[in-house]
């Protein structure tokens, strides 16, 4: 504020500091109230000598007073930023000795005209002050009148004066209350929104060093409204002692160069509680340069600052990368993650947009500000130095003062990516299937889903129909588990495939383990399995036991056949144990997350296992998978499960030995069409096997001689969409003769896949046939 | 023991309509076979015989089928076939090459009617 202000400017801005801005006591605001009540008392005082006069009237005394008080009121005017506040209280006893020289010298008869500047002195009081001023200069002017009514001793008439005076007093008490009324509502509604605001103001004069504070400020400062104005040293004793150096550096600064300022501190109040304010201020200069007076405002944001600070900390410790946007997809707010995941620090990020953090192909579809995106989205993120990686993000709206920002939560999923694809690639996409066998197997990986599960389990087809069952557990969880499991895993299928029984084949694994840099523990089972008998041989490295559960509902733990698990001592050695699973028999294998939880005691976990599955033997093992997985929901590892069962093979093959009598072809014939739908082999299917095979009988029956050799041996086999037949005779193949001979193998060979007929002069004759059934 | 097959012979003007049904295989063709040409009398064209109703037929029927058109041909009568067009004895002749040597109908009136 340097330059000298026009007068005219200086009278707007005293106009514009009586809208409630500045404390009352503010020299402005009193600079202002006094200029209009001695400008006006001036003028009405003179206008008095026009009126009609007492001869007894002295000029000079009326004048002179008017006079003054103009000089008071010019004084006010142009110097209101440089009047002590010492000055002001000097000011309504200046007024009294004015008024009673006006009374005085107006003569007795006036002395009622006079008293109309009483009124308009009192008016203008409460007008531009408040009431405790009014009062002041009320009581001032009254004392003048009685001094200068008394001074003209009896040359007056008294009793009709004071009437007049009574009369114009009560006037004027009634418009100041009428006025009061209207403003005390207009004052609530402003202090109201002080109160909401909390904006408090201050003046600092500085050549006299007293602050001047609205009653906001002492509210903020949890002091009595209306205390007196106290010093800048005063001042900063409220401030909290941590912060009064850098209040005290930013006013010291402000001082020397002038300039607004910002500042935010805390204060500590009477009763020990501590607020955050956050105010502006300016420095006012005299003509010098020098400064004169600092004024401000002071606004309570401990509410805010607490909220942004909750926020923030909120943020900062979210397990994810929060960036913060506005609706114009402007960066306002990231956390650590959020720079370590993109490699950028926090300031480069905030102001960026958004689409700065995805590959340019996507920018335009990008789901960072549609807020109609719910649920999390898979997408790419980009790194400072341009690589890619996958992400993870889920949006939320944010409603705030500064309008509604969009909150992205941002997960780098480059692991999980990784492990899905392990994950995959450990668990046989689909179970074989296997005649004589039932099987159905889960996994469900545990945790948070990024890493990978050390869990597996694999299902071989071995030589002679034979099944080989694995599930396996490899310690830890990540990718080294998932490398490791792997190699375990691939390993065992050599040696399986190789027919290295299952303690051979667990020893081998074993060593293999010891030959691997590293730590390495795992558990695993591997089983062989027969179809046809029902025959388990199996080996457990430590693994926990499988549950058989027999067809009455009865269920026990095959403990037999464990030793340590791979990994703990390089000279296991790895036992078998050989069991029989009747048919309709299940065998459950399971890694330990189905009975470990940390709630309850292994044991437990193992008896409800036996319970559920005891309870379902006679269920699909797909619905006892399922219960099995309900049953321990909630787990923290991962559970792999297996279950085995074993199939009546009844259904699966058919053994016949017929006479050798074209008779007997026909129940042949519905042998086999029963035994084929059993097998679930479609109707022209089942024609075209029937006729293939009752061609192969028919000509074993037409060739054969004599009682020893009268019988035709049907053996036929389904395996999966595959049947096997064999017709075997016992006498001699003769070669076909003729057209019609030759019909009965071309049949043979039309309806069939394959068909093979193997000769031997003395064991007869051998006709092997497959063909894959159609899937229905 | 039931027989596996079941046969009906009716005479519409020159032609005899002969409906096996049933299953003929290597046990009961040459029967069958014997059967149809007695019920063929000399007087006859043709004989039509009605598969229609034939569930089962082996390569002894074809065989049958073969040895009975030419023994008809000896006699100077013609042999007709009649099996539904998606049946499975339909498959079989084609298979055969049957419809080579004996004309095939998908109905009974098809056959008379030529």
């Amino acid at each position: 504020m340097t330059g000298r202000p026009s007068l005219l400017e200086m009278l707007g801005r005293l106009r514009w500091s009586v809208r409630g801005l500045l404390p009352p006591t503010s020299p402005v605001v009193m600079a202002q109230a006094f200029a209009y009540l001695y400008g006006i008392g001036a003028t009405l005082s003179l206008l008095s000598l026009l009126l009609p006069h007492d001869p007894d009237r002295w000029v000079p005394g009326i004048v002179a007073p008017a006079l003054i008080a103009y000089g008071v009121a010019a004084l006010m005017v142009i110097g209101f930023e440089r009047i002590p506040l010492w000055l002001f209280r000097l000011l309504p006893g200046l007024g009294a000795v004015l008024i009673t020289s006006l009374v005085y010298s107006g003569g007795a008869d006036a002395a009622a005209g006079y008293a109309t500047i009483y009124f308009w002195a009192v008016l203008s009081a409460y007008y531009f002050l408040e009431m405790r001023y009014a009062t002041i200069t009320l009581l001032v002017c009254f004392a003048g009148f009685a001094a200068a009514m008394a001074a003209q001793g009896d040359t007056a008439d008294p009793a009709i004066n004071w009437l007049l005076v009574a009369t114009t007093l009560t006037v004027a008490g009634l418009l100041i209350a009428l006025l009061r009324q209207r403003s005390e509502r207009l004052v609530a509604l402003l202090g109201e929104a002080q109160d909401v605001a909390h904006i408090g103001s201050w003046e600092w004069h500085i050549p006299s060093d007293e602050v001047a504070w609205s009653d906001e400020l002492y509210r903020i400062h949890g002091l009595p409204a209306g205390g007196f104005p106290s010093s800048h040293a005063e001042l900063l004793s409220h401030v909290h002692s941590e912060d009064r150096d850098a209040v005290d550096r930013t006013l010291n600064r402000a001082l020397e160069d002038h300039a607004p300022f910002v500042f935010e501190h805390r204060i500590v109040r009477p009763d020990g509680v501590v607020r955050i304010l956050h105010g502006g201020g300016q420095v006012v200069t005299d003509d010098g340069g020098r400064p004169l007076r600092v004024f401000g405002t002071v606004q309570d944001v401990t509410e805010q600052r607490r909220t942004q600070e909750q926020f923030r900390e909120l943020i900062e410790s979210a397990p994810d990368a929060m960036v913060i946007a506005n609706d114009q997809g402007k960066i306002q707010l990231v956390n650590a993650q959020a720079e370590h995941l993109f490699g950028s620090p926090r300031d480069e990020l905030v102001g960026q947009q958004v689409e700065t953090l995805v590959p340019e192909r996507f920018r335009e579809s990008h789901p960072f500000r549609d807020l109609g995106t719910r649920g999390s989205v898979e997408l790419w993120g980009l790194r400072r130095d341009g690589t890619e990686f996958p992400v993870e993000i889920s949006l939320s709206p944010l409603q705030t003062e500064a309008g509604t920002l969009v909150s992205s939560s941002i997960r780098d999923i480059t692991e999980r990516k990784r492990a899905d694809v392990l994950q995959r690639s450990f668990v046989p996409e689909r179970l074989p299937e296997i005649p004589g066998v039932g099987l159905a197997a889960r996994f469900v990986p545990g945790g948070t889903g990024v890493d990978v599960g050390g869990d597996w389990y694999d299902v071989l087809e071995l030589e002679g129909g034979r099944r080989g069952v694995v599930i396996g557990d490899v310690a830890g969880r990540g990718l080294h588990a998932a490398s490791l499991m792997s190699q375990l895993r691939n390993a065992l299928r050599a040696y399986a495939f190789e027919q290295h029984p299952p303690a051979a084949a667990l020893e081998h694994l074993n060593s293999l383990a010891w030959r691997r840099e590293g730590v390495v523990m795992a558990t695993i089972i591997f089983l062989v399995f027969e179809p046809g008998s029902g025959r388990v041989l199996l080996s457990s490295a430590g693994h926990p036991p499988p549950l058989q559960a027999n067809p009455d509902g009865t269920t026990l733990f095959l403990e037999e056949g464990r030793s340590l698990p791979l990994g703990v001592s390089r000279q296991t050695k790895y036992g078998e144990a050989e069991y029989l699973l009747a048919p309709g028999s299940t065998l459950l294998l399971y890694t330990d997350g189905l009975i470990e939880k940390r709630s309850t005691p292994i044991d437990d976990g193992m008896r409800q296992l036996a319970a559920v599955v005891g309870a379902h033997v006679d269920d699909d093992l797909e619905v006892l998978c399922e219960r099995l997985l309900e049953t321990v929901s909630g787990v923290e590892d991962d559970v792999a499960l297996l279950a085995l069962r074993s199939v009546p093979v009844a259904a699966e093959r058919m053994e016949l030995t017929l006479p050798a009598e074209p008779l007997e072809l026909s129940s042949l014939r519905r042998a086999l069409q029963r035994w084929l739908a059993e097998c679930e082999a479609s109707e022209a299917d089942s024609y075209d096997i029937v006729l293939a095979c009752n061609e192969a009988c028919a000509n074993a029956i037409e060739h054969a001689y004599g009682p020893g050799d009268a019988s035709v041996h049907i053996d036929a086999a389904c395996a999966g969409d595959e049947v096997a037949i064999t017709v075997r005779d016992y006498g001699r193949w003769r070669e076909p003769r003729g057209n019609n001979r030759g019909r009965g193998l071309g049949l043979m060979e039309t309806l069939m896949d394959s068909v093979n007929i193997v000769t031997d002069p003395n064991a007869g004759t051998k006709v092997s046939m497959t063909r894959k059934l159609n899937v229905r | 023991m039931t027989a596996l097959e079941h046969l009906e012979v009716e005479q519409r003007g020159g032609v005899v309509i002969a409906r096996v049904s049933g299953e003929v295989d290597l046990s009961n063709a040459a029967s069958v076979t014997d059967r149809l040409i007695e019920a063929t009398p000399n007087s006859a064209t043709a004989l039509v015989l009605d598969l229609s109703g034939t569930q089962y037929l082996d390569s002894s029927g074809v065989r049958m089928l073969f040895e009975l058109a030419q023994r008809l041909r000896n006699r100077g009568q013609e042999l007709e076939l009649v099996v539904p067009d998606d049946s499975n004895v339909r498959r079989v002749l084609l298979l055969t090459e049957v419809e080579r040597v004996v004309p095939l109908s998908s109905s009974v009136e098809a056959a008379v009617g030529e």
